[in-house]
This record gives structure tokens, C-alpha cells and sequence, in this order.
């Protein structure tokens, strides 16, 4: 790279960051004929959307566990050789194993297998930081055997930070048809949907076809169910319940109008209306994602949801830097870079290694504030399993009812190039502090796997920012991925500053 | 490579990409390879996103989309996605600018990093009329491509010198490796299961034979 190429150079607009945000808002500036600087601190895309494989990952907590936007990343290996028992136990938040500090030098002195025992020694040295004393069980032969094991697949592995899906007649899959750009994406269908308790993992019936071929429910649920297909999704029946309804609350709604309850109830208000544990959904809300979803259905099969290959919010992403590109925008990834209002009082000097820049617009992602406040919380579980569990080659969304909280999951395989073949990744999240919620996200997994075990265990705690007392309220600031499972919140968030930037 | 459903102008479709230094002509031989046109004023890559064109190899009409960089080779920011689903990928460097040669390596590196296993690749040195300017020899070359176990051409877009050749090896090459071998390309694009946005008039998934 030519030194200071840039030096001197203007840009209309500046963004900061490469998560998905960002990269529609450079993209659409980009092609509505703005010139454009694209600049990520990272060697990757995606910012925290960003996808990794295995290696990759670690490598991504080890660095980013004391930065201050990832407070918390805890990674648990479980080792599978000793006692098929202790595989069958229920996953907690205190693991079967942990590598512990006293593991490394165990591992480095293996003489027997000099490379093997040189590439354990590196992965537990890079995992050490992640051991905690009260967790620390001295097995480390087996937790490095476990992790070469896991690591020997690696490049097949695309694992992501903030993974979501597309609703098929949702904003992104619009926007990626209207861009031009769904020649770059590839999806898959979500197949199934899944309502965890307990008591065991049931599939949500979807379409009339579903409820009138389920075998697990009763001719009365079918009629209750069928009820609310009819009527709450549909848009003009739906207008009347909600009229005569008046303010009151969906959950209300469901259970006086329509006599659900257990599970039925769940199933209809928290897998497919996707209704979060705290939150206050009123009839019309209510009835609008009901419809939301059961119109995706159908236009690419029978599936609402779309998954992205190969780490779906990444590639996504890194398909709009690729237009912004197209359309004349540069980029530069792996560099430091600061803003300051620039001294004619007109813009901003934007300075990175690659030469000092003026720029008219800066956008950035909140991370990249100079003093930022905490905004919403959420705790993060990213489980590797040994098996199958869902269903083989598939991808599933899932959503854990517990009596404490409700567990959003997505459940991918090789089908999306996320795993290598006869593993599987569930992913879980839920709002609210990790230290809160961590033994939900582990009654969650547990649940859903069944009899397969957690290889790996990534629990992590990411927060979105907000940015205050920034250099100048001119900066706009970008949020970063949210509790939802589809991807068109970035897509609101985004539109809503490219009309600011270009209105 | 599954063949298109909606489309019957061709039976397989093959991804290929360029790349290389900034400046080496990867554009421009694209742009002869695909349009038959020279265009010497080709500063950095702007509006290129891909290009199409369809060769007949064997009696099958192979349709070969082959796409450029976008100028993200400039501060080395090509996507990891760029990569994905590639079956065949030109490595471009000047036979001018020594640099651009001595960097091939790190782009050998990073395509074994993020391109499919088994990928079909070619090494090219462009500009290779240009004979009072020549800085890499043409031993050079093979050497490093007998180096990467890869075929190797002189070209020049200008002079409209191999560029066909070179473009249709590859194809060649990629065809052998994924049609005429009984074994499964373990990394295909346009899989049956796969959805395209872009076709909504799509009924449910059906599974489509590879190749």
C-alpha cells in the first residue's frame, strides 16, 4: 500500500465501520453519486455483524474481551472423551470443563507429538485468558484434544457475532433485489420454526397445510389455531378484532379471543409474533407481525425466512461495500482512524495511516465515539454441537419459553455453510445483562440439543452504544444489530440516515 | 454449477474471478475477454462489476460470469464473499512492475485462505508487449507458476495477445475438474436447495442435480 495515497484527498461522506448499517448507508451514497470513504479499525468486515471461523473467532475474543463494546466473552470447551455420562449432563453455566490457567503448560510439554502438542499448546495459550479459577478442572490433555479436534475443521466453520435472517417479503430482501445485488447472496430457506420448553421441542405449525397435518395437536387446538389464521392474519378480517379490541394487549387478545393458552399461546405469541418476554405489544402490533410474517410465506416456498451462506449479516454487508465500491467508493480496513471538526469550522479531518482526509459527512458506528453511554444490553450464547439437532442439513429458527425469560435461537448446519458436515451451531440471545441471563441462555441450549453435546461454548455480553458528547452533533452515530432475528431493523436504521445525508 | 432452470441459453454456469495489484490491466482484460475492447485511459476500476460471456467448450455452452475487483485490491479490502463460490480464478500481475509480480504471492495466499478448496487457477503477465519496459521475464513466471502447481500465460489486452487462451484453459481446466470427473464439486454454487431472490416466481425448493 503506497503510503499517504490518500493525503489530502475530500470525500463527501466518511462512514466509520463496516457492520450492516454502515455499509447500506456508503452503498446508497455511493450510487446516488457521493464520493465516499469506507474505513473499518478491523482487518474484516462486518464490524458486529462480522462472521469468523472457528480460529478466527477466539482470536477475535482474545483481542476484543477488554474492549469496552464486549465487556464480557467467556468460551467453554467441553471435552468428550472421558465418560459418555458426563456428556448427557445438563449444560450449566458451570461446565463440564473449562481449560484452566494451569493448563498451559501441561499441553506445551507434550512430548509425544511435538506439532500436535506445539498446536494445542497455541490454542489453550490463546483460550488462557478465558479461564477463570473457580471454573478450572485440570484436564487439559483432553480440553486441547477436544479443540485440535474442533479446529481441524476450521475454515469450514462461519461463525457470526449478531447472526439474523431475512424475512422473505421483508426491507432487505427488497432492498438487496432493488440494489441489484442479490447476484452477490446467497440464501437458504429457514425450514422450520421451533418452540423449545422444558418439556421438549415441538415445530410450529405454519400454514393451514401444517395445522391440518399435525399430528400432535387436538381437532379443538387445530380449530383455535386455524381461527387465528383466518382472522388475525389477515388484514382486512383483522381490522374488526382489533377495533372491537380496542388498546388492549395482544397477549390478551390471543388468550380471551381466541382461547389460547400453553402452548398454543407461545407458539403463535412467541415464535411467530416474536413477542419478547418484557415486552408490551399491543392487538394492532400484535396482528401486523402476524401478517408480516405469514405473507413472506410463499414467496420463495413455503419458508418466512431466508438464511444467508456462509454467515448471512456478514456477507450481507460486505455485498453493499462491494456496490459502494462498484460505484467508485474506497475502502480501508485495519487502520486507526480519528475525527475532529475541521478548522475552517466547515466538516471534518479524518486521520488514518493512509493520509489525512477532509470530509463534508461523517457517519460511524457508536463504537468509534469518543465517550459513549450503554444502551440496550444483550447476553449472547454461541453453542457448537456434535450432532445434528434440529433436523440434518437444515436451518431453524427456535425460541426457548421458560418461566424466567424467552430465548431467541437460530439453529444453522453446512447447509448454510456454516458448519462443517455432521456438526451444527445454535445460536441464543436475549436482552438483558449476561450475569442475569446466562443460566436462561444455558436452559435454552440444553432443551434444544438434546442428546448432542456443546463442543464449544461462547458466551459473550454485547451492548449497544449510544453515542454523547461527541466531537460535533453533525457525526451521525449508527446502532449496531438489535434483539430482532431479521435483518430489517438495520435496514430502518439505515434508510433513516441515508435520507438524512442525501435528503 | 447446476444448470439454470429459468434459463436455457446455456447449460452451465461458471464463476471466475480476477485478481491482482492494482494496474496490472485486470480490467482491461476482462474487457477484452468480454467485449473485445481495449480501453488504454483505465485508471482505477469504476462501474465494473462483473461480465458475462458464453463460450462453447465440447459441444456445452458454458456461460463464464467473471468478475473484478471493484478497485477494493487498492488498499488489499477485497471481501471475503468475493471469493465464495468461485470455481476458477486469474491471478494478474505486469510484466513492468516487479512489485505487482513479488505480490502474486500474497494473493496465491489469500485466495488458498478464502476461496474454495480445489479452485482452478491460472497466473497471467499482462502486458507483455510491451518489450522495452519488461522488468519479469517470462522463466520468471513460469517458475513461480510451476512453484503453485498452476498454468501460466503471457498476455497482453492491448495487443489482444492470449487473452481468449488464457480464459478459455481456465474454463477448460475448471470443466474437467467439474463436469468430466465422476466426483461431487464439494463446493458448488447455484445449488439446488439455494434460493435466488432475484426469482420470485419460485414454487418450493426442489433439489437439482449437480451438473
Amino acid at each position: 500500500m503506497a503510503e499517504r495515497e490518500l493525503d489530502g484527498q475530500s470525500f463527501d461522506l466518511v462512514v466509520l465501520g463496516t457492520g450492516l448499517e454502515e455499509a447500506i448507508i456508503a452503498s446508497e451514497a455511493a450510487a446516488a453519486g457521493k464520493s465516499v470513504l469506507h474505513i473499518d479499525r478491523n482487518p474484516y468486515y462486518g464490524g458486529a455483524y462480522a462472521s469468523f471461523t472457528l480460529n478466527g473467532l477466539i482470536e477475535w475474543a482474545v483481542c476484543h474481551r477488554d474492549q469496552r463494546q464486549i465487556p464480557i466473552v467467556e468460551i467453554l470447551v467441553s471435552t468428550k472423551a472421558e465418560g459418555e455420562e458426563e456428556r448427557r449432563q445438563q449444560l450449566t453455566d458451570q461446565p463440564t470443563f473449562v481449560i484452566g490457567k494451569d493448563s498451559r503448560g501441561a499441553a506445551a510439554s507434550d512430548p509425544a507429538e511435538p506439532a500436535t502438542g506445539s498446536r494445542a499448546s497455541e490454542a489453550l495459550r490463546r483460550l488462557a485468558p478465558f479461564a477463570t479459577n473457580n471454573m478450572c478442572v485440570d484436564e487439559p490433555d483432553s480440553a486441547a484434544k477436544a479443540l485440535l479436534e474442533l479446529l481441524q475443521n476450521d475454515r469450514n466453520y462461519q461463525i457470526e457475532l449478531a447472526p439474523k435472517v431475512a424475512l422473505c417479503r421483508g426491507q432487505m430482501i427488497d432492498l438487496l433485489i432493488d440494489s441489484g445485488i442479490g447476484e452477490y447472496v446467497q440464501f437458504r430457506g429457514v425450514e422450520h420454526n421451533y418452540l423449545v420448553r422444558d418439556n421438549g421441542v415441538e415445530r410450529v405449525p405454519e400454514s393451514k397445510e401444517d395445522i391440518f397435518a399435525s399430528t400432535t395437536l387436538s381437532l379443538i387446538e387445530k380449530r383455535k389455531l386455524m381461527r387465528v389464521i383466518t382472522t388475525v392474519a389477515d388484514q382486512e378480517q383483522s381490522k374488526a378484532v382489533i377495533e372491537q379490541a380496542g388498546g388492549v394487549l395482544f397477549e390478551k387478545l390471543l388468550r380471551e379471543r381466541f382461547k389460547l393458552d400453553g402452548k398454543l399461546l407461545d407458539a403463535v405469541l412467541r415464535c411467530v409474533a416474536r413477542v419478547g418476554f418484557n415486552e408490551q405489544v399491543d392487538a394492532a402490533e400484535g396482528c401486523r407481525r402476524i401478517q408480516r410474517y405469514v405473507t413472506s410465506m410463499g414467496r420463495y416456498g413455503r419458508m418466512a425466512y431466508l438464511c444467508g451462506l456462509y454467515g448471512g449479516g456478514s456477507e450481507i454487508a460486505q455485498s453493499f461495500c462491494r456496490l459502494c465500491a462498484v460505484a467508485g467508493g474506497t475502502y480501508v480496513l485495519g487502520e486507526d482512524v480519528s475525527v475532529e471538526p475541521a478548522n475552517d469550522g466547515a466538516g471534518f479531518t479524518v486521520s488514518l495511516g493512509v493520509g489525512t482526509i477532509k470530509a463534508a459527512r461523517v457517519v460511524m458506528d457508536s463504537t468509534y465515539a469518543s465517550t459513549v453511554t450503554h444502551g440496550h444490553v444483550l447476553s449472547r450464547a454461541i453453542c457448537i454441537l456434535d450432532a445434528h439437532i434440529l433436523g440434518e442439513d437444515t436451518t431453524a429458527l427456535a425460541t426457548y419459553v421458560g418461566s424466567s425469560g424467552v430465548v431467541s435461537m437460530l439453529y444453522v448446519t453446512q447447509a448454510t455453510m456454516a458448519a462443517p458436515k455432521g456438526k451444527s451451531i445454535l445460536y441464543a440471545w436475549v436482552e438483558g445483562r449476561l450475569s442475569e441471563n446466562k443460566v436462561l441462555l444455558c436452559h435454552a441450549i440444553s432443551a434444544t440439543r438434546g442428546n448432542a453435546s456443546a463442543l464449544l461454548t461462547l458466551f459473550m455480553e454485547t451492548h449497544s452504544l449510544v453515542a454523547s458528547g461527541s466531537v460535533s452533533d453533525d457525526i451521525i452515530h449508527t446502532k449496531g444489530p438489535d434483539a430482532t432475528v431479521d435483518l430489517d431493523s438495520a435496514v430502518t436504521a439505515a434508510q433513516s440516515i441515508t435520507e438524512l445525508i442525501l435528503g | 454449477m447446476a444448470a439454470s432452470q429459468k434459463n436455457t441459453s446455456y447449460d452451465y454456469l461458471m464463476k471466475l474471478l480476477i485478481i491482482g495489484d492494482s494496474g496490472v490491466g485486470k480490467s482491461c482484460l476482462l474487457l477484452r475477454f468480454s467485449d473485445d475492447q481495449f480501453t488504454p485511459s483505465f485508471i482505477t476500476t469504476i462501474g465494473i462489476d462483473f461480465k458475462i460471456r458464453t463460450i462453447e467448450l465440447d459441444g456445452k455452452r458454458i456461460k463464464l460470469q467473471i468478475w473484478d475487483t471493484a478497485g477494493q485490491e487498492r488498499f488489499r479490502t477485497i471481501t471475503t464473499a468475493y471469493y465464495r463460490g468461485a470455481m476458477g480464478i486469474l491471478l494478474v500481475y505486469d510484466v513492468t512492475d516487479e512489485r505487482s509480480f513479488n505480490n502474486i504471492e500474497n494473493w496465491y495466499m489469500n485466495v488458498e485462505q478464502h476461496a474454495s478448496e480445489g479452485v482452478n487457477k491460472i497466473l497471467i503477465g499482462n502486458k507483455c508487449d510491451v518489450d522495452d519496459r519488461r522488468v519479469v521475464t517470462e522463466d520468471m513466471g513460469r517458475a513461480l507458476a510451476d512453484k503453485f502447481n498452476i498454468k501460466f500465460k503471457e498476455t497482453s489486452a492491448k495487443a489482444n495477445i492470449n487473452v481468449e487462451q488464457a480464459f478459455l484453459e481456465l474454463a477448460s481446466d475448471i470443466k474437467r475438474r467439474l463436469l468430466d470427473t465422476a466426483s461431487q464439486p464439494e463446493n458448488v454454487t447455484g445449488d439446488g436447495n439455494n434460493v435466488d431472490i432475484n426469482d420470485t416466481q419460485r414454487s418450493t425448493s426442489q433439489n437439482t442435480p449437480c451438473c
